[in-house]
């Protein structure tokens, strides 16, 4: 048999591994036996097979027995050993250069550390279900006579049905009916609701959502907590909201819900644990979609694709692909509404998205369900760390480059005794390891201390959590590169001495190299933070010009009430209002369905009266009674504003001007003669309203329509004369409870309201302010230590030109030019950078304040003074002292 | 008594030495050993049986002459050494001892 077995090459690179860790003496014998059996192997099942089997043996005999010992020579260590103790008294010796080294590290390390934890987090959402893999959100992009009008995600009834039926891929389905509006949910104990609290975040699902998604549930059961219409679902923290801390089981406990959508009495199936944070939607109720759909508004005909108040998760078989099913239900729409699509002359295509991917990288284009995440703010805070880590860095470099005169001693002593460039190379390197040690560990301090701070500013509660893999393996790659990138280049400086030189004490020319890369690392450190303050500045000012900025609505002095739930009938309406009138310093009392800042009531379509479906566009309309425009002061310019007097259908509507020239109405006043047909109903045009913001200042106007409705119960607002603020707010509270027992008061100011948009800005403009300052301040600590060596380098020089006459204020000019001139070179050079950077962040904003040259000019300027103040502090102290003592000891 | 414990495959891989007499190289041993026991023998393990075999001085070894099939390398053939048939030896009487001891009642399995 063994004639039939011959000798194959064995596999490269395993071979050589092997022969690199095995002990010399094993090595023959191991290898040896592996060949001979890789050559049966070949034989018997062939190459592949050997091939694989020879890399398994390799890699299971690396075992502490067969290693050979790789960093054999006990020099090495006994080498290290002596450098860190020069290192350690190097660093003792020079206690302020010590400090600003590993400090601007520290500094950098952490906010690179707390910029990590952010983006774990971001990066995280949604994968805790176990599905999420499979697991999609369906989204129909919508085409006008083949303009893209975007991604939503809103779609009729029985779209979710109809996937299950014709898309094979999909295993299952769930329809998901937000309560709009909200709703008051109370305990019933013994028949009687108690503890009501309003509600926002209700949602109507079917069972398949508990199985798609991953919930824990604490009490119930998983598999049918929602297949009885009255059956409710709550969060844990929910649980403890209605029953107290410590509950006894509630499932079985009744719920009372009263909000327009699905009144009545529903009893506890389940509680589930709350989703985390990093969860795309979050809730505290989970309905029955069954009651929703009993509606009937959902039951009658022709409503099954009309109502898109629904949207569709969907999960996916698990040998299925999201191609394969997003080619069998993209045009699904078509099959089932193709007369009325083609009438519109709209094209609907249906598409799939994961749910991790929703958080981050969103499809839909317009109004997302919840706040959402954004792939390039990731990207931004990413390269934010990466910039204040390089800034740290530099500090590093610059400043051990900057300490080549004071060691050039100490190289040429070592080099004449015989030391080699390796071996002073392995020094400077082993002290730039430990100073990054120390640095890393303060890091880790530094994190545990900013990050309840910064959290804050970011918006989201991050834990401090050192295990995370990611987190460990930055810190790993931190520790093994850091000393590496930062010292290879001082070390490669320093070690570079020649002896001679070195030994005579003056050696660093002005034009060596090492000076050029030293300015030049200064001049980015500066761009760097050019950058930064502009950002910070032009960031800040975007938002207060946003907050102050005239909306065209009074919202200053209007206080609106959040309607109430349940108990309303026309007769307590009248009564709350009847009284609230009577109030001295109410001033107009509203009724509306919506208020500035809470969005429209009604998306949907209109064109021209006169002109075919084709011609449709997207017009947004809000209920509102007529004192509505008078208590928030928005401006009719033409025609006029609602009255009691006619109903609802004479009153017609009101419309703004971009509705006047979205349809092609002419003048203000031409539109008066014109009609338009809403949804269907073809209405006259009563008014004009001046443009306002509606909606947040990130968007333009649009067409938008008011409409006339004699009460509502959704928002009443409230003209307030400014002195009479704190009664009216008691008497409303009074009257409120009188009129509607049993609702909660809510009311706001319309200005705080509105302002409440701009939340995800003014977390952006935190960690711009936040990242700006410790980039600038690592910036300043570099300059300062920099600032502070050259002043003592050039004590001496420093000495006679105050002998020979200079004043204080010369020599401090003198010295804090070179590095305000290095400043002014990166101003320029940030400059458009910078311009850049700011124009597209404004092109977020529909109203910006455009970019001016006080942009870039305050940033520049206050980056000087600061700058200034820095080397100010070490020249000015320098140009004051007593020349004497300078230039006594030589 | 650390130093000359015998531990279980350990000493099946001393047996299996003494079996396989003038032909006892790695890869014959754990191919014997791999066909005796049923058991998928790992190269890296036989290797750490031999070498703590080698440290107690259970047995020697020496090169042999090099062959084609193992890529021109030598075999290194092991031989049981006194102490090793020695320490075979104590293993199996303590063994035998035991069995000797047990009672017949215990060897009866249930069911029986």
């Amino acid at each position: 048999m063994n004639q039939t077995i011959q000798d194959h090459k064995p596999p490269r690179i395993p071979q050589r591994f092997l022969r690199w860790y095995c002990k010399p003496e094993l090595l023959e014998d191991i290898e040896g036996d592996i060949h001979e059996d890789f050559n049966k192997r070949y034989t018997r099942s062939g190459k592949r097979h050997a091939h694989v089997y020879y890399f398994l043996d390799v890699v299971r005999f690396f075992r502490p027995f067969v290693i050979k010992k790789l960093f054999k020579t006990q020099n090495r260590n006994v080498m290290f050993k002596l450098n860190t103790t020069i290192a350690f008294r190097h660093l003792a010796k020079n206690k302020l250069y010590s400090f600003i080294n590993i400090t601007g590290l520290a500094i950098g390390i952490a906010a690179c550390l707390i910029i990590a934890h952010y983006v774990i987090f971001q990066l995280s959402y949604d994968k805790f279900h176990d599905n999420a893999d499979r697991v999609y959100r369906v989204h129909n992009q919508t085409f006008q006579n083949g303009e893209d009008l975007g991604t939503g995600f809103y779609s009729g009834y029985a779209l979710g049905p109809s996937l299950i039926r014709d898309v094979p891929e999909i295993e299952m389905q769930s329809r998901v009916h937000p309560y709009y509006g909200g709703a008051v949910v109370s305990k019933v104990v013994d028949s009687v609701a108690v503890t009501p609290f309003r509600e926002q975040d209700i949602l109507f699902v079917e069972p398949a959502f508990l199985q798609m998604f991953t919930f824990n549930f604490i009490q119930g059961n998983h598999n049918t907590a929602l297949d009885d219409p009255s059956s409710i679902v709550i969060t844990e923290s929910t649980m403890r909201k209605y029953f107290g801390n410590e509950p006894n089981v509630v499932v079985g406990q009744v719920l009372k819900v009263d909000g327009g959508w699905a009144n009545g009495h529903y009893r506890i199936s389940g509680v589930v644990q709350d989703f985390p944070a990093n969860s795309h939607f979050q809730f505290d109720f989970l309905l029955p979609i069954k009651r929703v759909l009993m509606r009937d508004q959902y039951t009658e005909e022709g409503t099954d694709w009309g109502w898109t108040n629904f949207y569709s998760y969907v999960m996916l078989s698990p040998q299925s692909t999201e191609a394969a099913a997003e080619a069998k239900m993209a045009d699904l729409m078509h099959q089932y509404i193709p007369e009325q699509l083609e009438s519109d002359g709209q094209k609907q295509v249906l598409s799939l998205q994961n749910v991790p991917d929703i958080h981050l990288r969103s499809e839909v284009t317009g109004d997302e369900f919840g706040a959402v995440g954004d792939i390039k703010s990731v990207y931004f805070m990413v390269i934010i760390a990466a910039f204040i880590l390089l800034i740290a860095w530099i500090n590093f470099i610059n400043l051990s480059t900057a300490k080549a005169t004071e060691r050039s001693l100490e190289v040429g002593i070592k080099k004449s005794m015989g030391a080699l460039r390796p071996q002073l190379m392995s020094q400077f390197l082993t002290e730039s390891f430990w100073v990054n040690l120390f640095a890393i560990v303060l890091a880790i301090g530094l994190t545990y201390v900013f990050m309840p701070i910064l959290s804050e500013a970011l918006g989201v509660i991050l834990e401090v959590d050192m295990t995370n893999p990611l987190i460990v393996g930055a810190l790993l790659a931190l520790i093994l590169a850091g000393p590496v990138l930062a010292g290879f280049y001082p070390a490669l400086i320093l070690s570079s001495f020649k002896t001679v030189t070195a030994l005579k004490g003056r050696f660093v020319s002005k034009k060596s190299h090492a000076f050029t890369v030293r300015k030049g690392l200064v001049v980015f450190q500066f761009i760097i933070s050019t950058f930064l303050i502009a950002g910070t500045f032009t960031v800040s000012r975007q938002l207060n010009f946003m907050q102050n900025q005239d909306t065209g609505i009074d919202m200053s002095r209007t206080l609106a009430i959040k309607g109430p739930d349940t108990n309303v009938s026309f007769a307590s309406f009248e009564a709350f209002k009847n009284n609230m009138e009577q109030v001295a310093g109410v001033e107009a009392f509203s009724s509306s369905r919506s208020i500035p800042g809470n969005g429209y009531n009604w998306g949907t379509e209109a064109r021209r009266s006169g002109t075919d479906r084709s011609n449709n566009g997207t017009v947004n309309v809000t209920w509102v009674d007529a004192t509505f425009l008078n208590t928030y002061g928005i401006e009719v310019i033409a025609g006029r504003d609602f009255t009691e007097a006619q109903r609802q259908a004479r009153n017609g509507m009101i419309i703004n001007e971009a509705t006047v020239k979205a349809f092609g109405l002419g003048s203000p006043e031409n539109a008066l003669t014109e009609k338009i047909i809403l949804s269907g109903d073809t209405m006259a045009i009563r008014g004009v309203v001046k443009d306002h913001n509606w909606q947040s200042l990130h968007k333009a106007y649009g067409p938008a329509i008011f409409l006339y409705r004699f009460a509502s119960a959704d928002f009443f607002s409230l003209g307030v004369n400014p002195q009479n603020t704190d009664k009216v707010i008691k008497a409303a509270e009074r009257e409120f409870e009188a009129a509607f027992p049993g609702n909660p008061i809510e009311y706001y100011f319309v200005d705080d309201f509105f302002n409440r948009q701009y939340q995800e800005d003014k977390a952006f403009a935190n960690i711009f302010k936040a990242f700006s300052a410790f980039a600038i301040f690592a910036a300043c600590l570099g300059l300062f230590g920099l600032a502070s060596y050259s002043v003592v380098q050039k004590a001496k020089e420093i000495g006679i030109r105050r002998v020979l006459g200079a004043s204080g204020t010369h020599i401090t000019i003198l010295f804090s030019k070179r590095y305000l001139i290095l400043t002014i070179i990166a101003n320029a050079i940030a400059i458009p950078i910078t311009y850049y950077g700011i124009k597209s962040w404004l092109e977020n904003f529909a109203f910006s304040i455009g970019i001016t040259a006080e942009l870039f000019l305050v940033p520049m300027a206050l980056l000087l003074i600061i700058a200034t103040l820095t080397i100010s502090l070490q020249t000015i102290r320098a140009a004051m002292a007593n020349p004497v003592k300078n230039l006594r000891s030589e | 008594m650390k130093g000359t414990y015998l531990g279980e495959f350990q000493e099946l891989v001393l047996l299996t030495i003494l079996v396989l007499a003038e032909n006892a190289y790695g890869v014959t041993i754990q191919d014997e050993l791999g066909s005796r026991t049923g058991r998928n023998i790992s190269r890296g393990a036989l290797h750490t049986a031999l070498t703590r075999l080698d440290e107690k001085g259970f047995i020697t070894s020496e090169y042999g002459g090099a062959t084609a099939e193992r890529g021109g390398r030598r075999k290194r053939f092991y031989k049981v050494t006194d102490s090793g048939t020695k320490a075979l030896e104590e293993s199996k009487m303590l063994r035998d001892q035991l069995w000797s001891e047990v009672p017949q009642v215990s060897l009866q399995k249930a069911g029986n």
